[in-house]
């Protein structure tokens, strides 16, 4: 029946008898969601990208890649997913010590993770900026390295566990079988460096492009890349064979309505054409700004086209007896 | 003491009373329904097996809802029912995903356009927002009656056994298909009905060891000599039927992964 | 401290029964759910239970209303209750003074608790055309029973109350399940089965409970008749008729035998297109497993040889001693308020009125106290009905009587029409004048439960919206203004005459409303009375012979064969082949959902949301072979006209068939085609030619008809689009 009404969606008897698709993380306000998860895996790559990148010397790009990892988080994914939630002025009741919950929930794991992140990582911000143009005596120097070294190592583990926990809290579901698997985390976290990797080349490019440390950053990306592909096909291949809905989110994933994301956005945007791009760079003469600009953009792009992909596919296993 | 409740398939003949019996009970929103008749129908070469399912909160004694829940809104009480406290609840959908039986709603505006769309709303829904206001923004399910079960006991009632402790639902049932009782109590009538018919749980695989249980079996002693075709009888003659060519896709390659009912 | 109160009454949004407790704050209904203290111990379907969304609904119609535009154009002009009543009034003495009281025609829908209204308006005034469904829906198996029983009623003892429980029940194509039919409670029903041996049920198409029955049998429709007749000759091949019972109380035993002699197992197997085990399994299991009871479903009077069916299956509880013995079929024994159609019964039909009935001459049974509606409207169409003024409360007579073309035109023929009703329906629309009537959780009344062992009270639970009135009140003032001395000062006197007979002979209303229920039931019931003298002094059933009837002496003197005959339906593979080359599908209409009651409720949001769309069902390989896939929008399509229903592939039902949802309009859809009545409706596609000999009743149950998909473009009306659940009427002009 083409023409539907609204009083239809009440009819309650279909009701997780067919597979039916989770919306309320996707379809609607759920759109928030999608960008919020997006937002923490570029933070997180970013972020982890400029810190390690700093640790041998404090260069000015891997500052910038820090505050941009931090700005990520703190301005883009927290706020989203406030402006999500129906009770948005609650929002503190989900963070600890106001929760116990974090005993169990990775959603209160999550906030306390991101909370964490954002006092740490403004602290190591603020060190690196002193430590780089600030003209401090050889001891307050010293002082202030072994500081940075702290809150770094405090910021650079919870903002991997900030881009960790998303993987987790979705693995979690039990009736969404193409979810409910370790691995989602895994391709979540290298996807999210990958990014990282990418932005951080931005960045790179804007604060007077160091030659030497892009090509490192390629390099990286290129392995990433490689890394990934084979995570995805994997872990679409294990779905076929974990369980006919997960199996059932897969076909949807490829040949489903929304299809054309998966292909074009992220696969071929996505991963095959910077890793191409970084391929053939690193053949290449002369000015190369121009396609690395495209790869940082294509890669973005796929990094907003992973999450959409997944979120939408999130089928549910039937809950009656018999039905798979 | 832990509240279940066991549904009697081979009984209910789905007049989904039990749906209307809670709406009028909690005031429900129009669009939000806590308690569903969900309906199953498998046509494998001519083999048959339909059913009609009532389904609501299974109040899971390992709820994945409660694990979910950020903020402990969502939480057990010691006679094992799960309940939602609206106050707490921030609106994050979370064990809205979680709830692998998808019981519960999330209560956005759009759910709620008045029974009658466009027109004022009627005493019964104004009512309904002083005695028992529903908080837009947060999460709902079936909570097995609590309000009536704690008022009954405060009473010295039974539930299951008095009317004025027991579920709406359960109370309204024409075919008596939903038995109400402690299933801690080995001489409970649940735990009679469970032994006696060999009572099942949607899903018992995912360890949430739901406290609604099924029964199913024939009446008139089981040399009933109905055909299979006639198992649709218990179903949704009225509702809808289910896509059979895409069971035999999905579900046709696993039957491994289905699990047989007892 | 808000003012909250508790108000017991009894619910009648089916025919009706269940006791119901309603709570009430600061003016407002905020609960109701059932009596545990009544006899359906506290339980509710989802339609009683929804009757809150009635309170308040703007569908409602609140204020007289005068049609002010053609039939159907929905142009409405608010009056008041004087010009109302005085304009119906008028038209009635005009009619009656010329050309007399017999072109009054008074009209309702199926049982109400308030047929005993209609029932004394039409004797009141002289009248014998009253108009009910009741010769597709009740009457046969009352009359037919009464050939048996005197006074016409026949139930099944489900109540243990004489030591014993059914051990063998037939579900006769009935659903009771959910129909609560004629107030023969579904949990009656539902409760009884924990004692039940056998379950038997004959229906071509899977019940909610014939996945639990021991045997169930898919009979080709309109052919139970030969069923029933070929498990009475098993039966007697195998000796296991009771023979206590068919030597000293039967008559005409041996003429059953012969009759039944060539309805063997093969020939009925071949008629009704089931397997010959079936027939003797279930004559088996009916006359071994004793006591049984039959529950015969009205989808049998609804076939233009239901006459003929229900002897026949009368004839089956005799033949096995279940009449009267506890856990059998049996006549109750009447309250201390006495028998409720008395009411109108002491206004006894005269000759005058019996010559003045349409179809009276024709159909001896069914047209002897009321109206053949399918001649009239035939008649009316020809231009020779007499039929000048038509009083309706209640009832689609436009919706559910055969030929929906035909009634459509013919109503809009007739001079002057009223109906009563809550909402704008078609039969509103097409008349003249629409009353407002009250919805039962706001009147006062004396419910009249079918089986007749109790009466229940309708106590008023809140005030009607704007100025509707309840039905007893709208009567009243009608006979009053008419035929003042048969009618009432007020309702309450009205109500205090139903119930005089109570309190030996000083019940009030006021008494009976608190008492609640004035019944004969648990140890008070009689069993066996053809062994007392409760008929006749010595012993004996109410008929000429004072026997159980094979036989029928009252059929035989109205000139009808006094012994059971099959007939094919009037379309059938069998009897019309050449048609049924062009329309190659068996259907069938009219399968209740537990959720509507008829054309009603559909303006309900909590019942619509359950079945949006008309539903038919046709078996998967059906479906196949016809190209037509489950949810599908079909057309159905017969020699009268076409239909489209939502198509479900339902393994549960006979191959080459098809059911559909009957009594279907859309409240939604505008007043101009009758609230979309020809969009889904079945009549349109029934035929009102062939009509059954005794009762006049037609094919609505069995007639042939083909069925292709509807392409999107065809789906363009309001209800495929609409988030409305309802008009609202207009009172002004517009
Ligand atoms: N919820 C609800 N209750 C109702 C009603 C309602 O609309 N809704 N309507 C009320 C009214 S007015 C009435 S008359 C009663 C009717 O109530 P029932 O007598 O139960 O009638 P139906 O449910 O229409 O039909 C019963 C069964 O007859 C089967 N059937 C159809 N044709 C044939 C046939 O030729 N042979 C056999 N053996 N079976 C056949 C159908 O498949 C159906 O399952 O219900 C009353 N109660
Ligand atoms: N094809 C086909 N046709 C059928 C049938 C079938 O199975 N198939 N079934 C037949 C049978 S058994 C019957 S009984 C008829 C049903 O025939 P109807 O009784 O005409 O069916 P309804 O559509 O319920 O119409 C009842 C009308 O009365 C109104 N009403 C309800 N309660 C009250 C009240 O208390 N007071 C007043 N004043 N009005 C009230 C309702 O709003 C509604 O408009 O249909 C018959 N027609
Ligand atoms: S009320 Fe009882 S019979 Fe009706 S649908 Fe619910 S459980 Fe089934
Ligand atoms: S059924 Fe769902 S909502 Fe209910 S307790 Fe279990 S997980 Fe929680
Ligand atoms: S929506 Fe409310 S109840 Fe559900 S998890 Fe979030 S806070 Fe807890
Ligand atoms: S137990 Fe109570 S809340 Fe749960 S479905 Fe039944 S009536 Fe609704
Ligand atoms: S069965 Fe009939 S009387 Fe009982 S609640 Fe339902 S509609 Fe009312
Ligand atoms: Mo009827």
């Amino acid at each position: 029946m083409k023409a539907q009404t609204r009083r239809q969606w009440i009819t309650t008897h279909e009701w997780m008898v067919k597979p039916m698709r989770q919306k309320e993380w996707i379809s609607g306000k759920g759109i928030l969601v999608w960008l919020a998860e997006v937002f923490s895996a570029l933070g997180m790559g970013t972020y982890l990208v400029g810190l390690l990148a700093g640790i041998s010397e404090i260069t000015t790009w891997a500052w910038w890649a820090t505050v941009l990892g931090w700005v990520l988080i703190v301005l883009f994914k927290l706020p989203f997913h406030l402006a999500y939630l129906g009770r948005p002025l609650r929002f503190w009741r989900a963070i600890p010590p106001f929760t116990k919950a974090w005993r169990t929930s990775w959603l209160a794991r999550g906030m306390f993770f991101s909370i964490v992140f954002t006092g740490a990582g403004f602290l190591q911000i603020v060190f690196w900026y002193f430590l780089r143009w600030g003209d401090l005596s050889a001891s307050a120097s010293d002082a202030l390295t072994v500081l940075s070294w702290i809150v770094g190592i405090v910021a650079g583990v919870f903002i991997l566990l900030t881009g960790v926990y998303c993987g987790f809290a979705m693995s979690y579901c039990k009736s969404l079988p193409f979810w409910n698997t370790g691995l989602l985390p895994i391709v979540f976290v290298i996807m999210g460096v990958a990014d990282g990797l990418a932005l951080t080349m931005g960045v790179n490019l804007i604060t007077g492009a160091d030659e030497a440390a892009i090509s490192d950053l390629e390099f990286w990306s290129r392995i990433l890349l490689v890394v990934n592909a084979l995570l995805i096909a994997g872990y679409l291949a294990r779905a076929y064979q974990r369980h006919s809905a997960a199996e059932l989110a897969a076909q949807d994933l490829i040949k489903g309505s929304t299809a054309w994301v998966f292909w074009v956005l992220l696969v071929i945007l996505g991963i095959a054409t910077p890793l191409v791009i970084s391929v053939a760079t690193a053949f290449m003469e002369g000015d190369t700004e121009p396609l690395l600009i495209v790869a940082i953009v294509c890669h973005t792009i796929g990094a907003f086209a992973l999450k959409y992909s997944v979120l939408k596919v999130g089928i549910y296993r039937s809950v009656l007896p018999g039905v798979g | 003491m832990r509240w279940g409740m066991v549904i009697n398939l081979a009984k209910c003949m789905r007049c989904h009373a039990c749906v209307a019996a809670c709406r009028i009970e909690h005031f429900l929103p129009l669009d939000i329904t806590w308690v569903k008749l969900i309906a199953h129908e498998v046509d494998e070469d001519g083999a048959v097996e339909v059913s009609t399912y009532p389904v609501r909160c299974n109040q899971c004694a390992d709820a994945p809802c409660v694990h979910a829940c950020p903020t402990e809104a969502s939480h057990q009480r010691e006679d094992g029912i799960v309940v939602i406290d609206s106050d707490k609840c921030i609106g994050c959908r979370y064990c809205v995903i979680a709830c692998p039986y998808q019981n519960r709603t999330f209560y956005s505006k759009d759910k709620d356009p008045g029974y009658f769309p466009g027109y004022e709303r009627t005493r019964f829904e104004k009512m309904g927002q002083k005695l028992y206001p529903h908080q837009r923004g947060t999460t709902e399910k079936c909570n097995f009656c609590v309000e009536r079960i704690d008022d009954g006991m405060s009473r010295g009632l039974t539930p299951g056994v008095d009317r004025d402790a027991s579920p709406a639902c359960v109370n309204t049932c024409q075919a008596r298909a939903l038995t109400f009782g402690d299933l801690d109590d080995p001489d409970s009538e649940v735990n009679r009905l469970i032994r006696r018919y060999g009572g099942f749980q949607l899903r018992a695989e995912y360890g949430t060891e739901p406290s609604v249980w099924y029964i199913d079996y024939r009446l008139g002693g089981n040399d009933n000599k109905a055909p299979r075709e006639a198992q649709t009888g218990s179903h949704i003659q009225h509702l809808s039927s289910v896509d059979r060519d895409a069971f035999r896709r999905i579900y046709g390659r696993e039957p491994a992964d289905a699990e047989a009912k007892p | 401290m808000a003012d909250r109160k508790q108000i017991v009454t009894t619910c009648k949004s089916c025919h009706g029964g269940c006791g119901v407790i309603v709570t009430v704050q600061d003016g407002a209904i905020v609960h109701i759910q059932g009596n545990p203290d009544s006899l359906t111990k506290g339980t509710m379907c989802s339609k009683g239970l929804s009757s809150i969304q009635h309170i308040d609904n703007p569908y409602r119609i609140k204020y007289p209303m005068k049609q002010v535009g053609r039939k159907g154009d929905g142009k409405w002009e608010r009056i008041t209750w004087d010009e109302a009543l005085d304009t119906i009034a008028g038209k009635m003495k005009a009619a009656i003074a010329d050309p007399g009281p017999h072109t009054i025609a008074i009209s309702q829908g199926t049982g109400r608790g308030y047929n005993r209204y209609t029932m004394k308006m039409a004797r009141s005034l002289g009248t014998g055309n009253a108009i009910t469904p009741g010769y597709v829906c009740h009457s046969p198996r009352l009359g037919l029973y009464g050939l048996v029983t005197g006074y016409g009623r026949l139930y099944c003892d489900y109540h243990g109350w004489g030591g014993e429980f059914p051990k063998t029940q037939i579900m006769w194509a009935k659903q009771l399940e959910i129909s609560s039919a004629d107030s023969e409670m579904a949990y009656w029903f539902m409760n009884s089965l924990d004692y039940c041996k056998n379950l038997i049920i004959i229906d071509p198409r899977a019940t909610a409970y014939a996945s639990r029955a021991s045997l169930w049998i898919q009979p080709r429709v309109g052919t139970d008749c030969a069923l029933a007749m070929g498990m009475m000759r098993h039966i007697i091949e195998q000796g296991l008729w009771d023979r206590e019972f068919v030597e000293d109380w039967t008559f005409g035993f041996d003429e059953l035998r012969e009759r039944v002699r060539d309805f063997t197992p093969e020939k009925v197997s071949d008629i009704c297109w089931i397997p010959k085990e079936h027939v003797t399994t279930a004559a088996e299991m009916w006359a071994v497993d004793t006591p049984g009871c039959i529950q015969v479903g009205s989808s049998l009077e609804r076939q233009a040889n239901c006459g003929h069916t229900l002897r026949a299956i009368t004839c089956l509880m005799g033949l096995t001693g279940n009449i009267e013995r506890p856990g059998s079929m049996i006549t109750w024994v009447l309250p201390e308020t006495g028998l409720i159609e008395d009411f109108f019964l002491e206004l006894p039909i005269t000759d005058e009125m019996k010559a003045g009935i349409i179809g009276g001459d024709t159909y001896k049974m069914g047209a002897a106290r009321t109206c053949n509606p399918d001649t009239m409207v035939k008649a009316i169409n020809a231009g020779k009905s007499p039929i000048k003024v038509w009083f309706s409360v209640g009832g689609q007579q436009i919706v559910h009587l055969a030929n929906t073309n035909e009634v459509v035109s013919a109503i809009e023929k007739v001079e002057f029409m009223s109906h009563a009703d809550l909402f704008m329906g078609p039969m509103a629309e097409a008349a003249d004048i629409v009353l407002p009537a009250a919805h039962w959780l706001e009147l006062d009344d004396v419910y009249d439960m079918h089986p007749r062992f109790m009466i229940e009270a309708h106590n008023k639970v809140i005030d009607p919206p704007g100025e509707a009135k309840a039905d007893a009140w709208i009567f009243n003032e009608i006979g009053k203004r008419v035929v003042p001395d048969k009618w009432f000062e007020d309702v309450e006197a009205l109500l205090d005459y139903q119930v005089r007979k109570g309190k030996n002979g000083t019940m009030t209303w006021k008494d009976f409303s608190e008492q609640l229920v004035s019944g004969c039931y648990g140890p008070d019931q009689v069993y066996y009375k053809y062994k007392t003298d409760y008929w006749h002094e010595g012993g004996g059933f109410p008929t000429p012979s004072r026997k159980f009837e094979f036989h029928s002496n009252h059929l035989e003197s109205l000139g009808y064969d006094p012994l059971p005959v099959f007939r094919e339906p009037g379309e059938s593979p069998v009897s019309t082949p050449e048609l049924y080359e062009e329309y190659p599908l068996v259907m069938s209409s009219g399968f209740r959902q537990p959720f509507y009651f008829l054309g009603q409720y559909r303006n309900i949001p909590w019942l619509r949301s359950y079945m949006e769309f008309p539903q038919c069902q046709m078996h998967p390989e059906t479906c196949e072979k016809y190209g037509v896939e489950d949810g599908d929008i079909v057309w159905i399509e017969s020699p009268r006209g076409r239909i489209r229903q939502k198509l479900r592939a339902f393994p549960g039902i006979k191959k080459d068939m098809i059911m559909c949802t009957a009594n279907w309009f859309y409240p939604e859809e505008p007043a101009k085609g009758y609230h979309g009545v020809f969009i889904s409706n079945p009549n349109v596609l029934t035929s009102n030619d062939h009509l059954d000999p005794m009762y006049g009743s037609p094919d609505l149950t069995c007639l042939l008809c083909k069925v292709y998909k509807a392409r999107d473009e065809e789906l363009q009306e309001e209800v495929f689009h609409t988030e409305a659940y309802g008009t609202v009427p207009t009172y002004g002009k517009s």
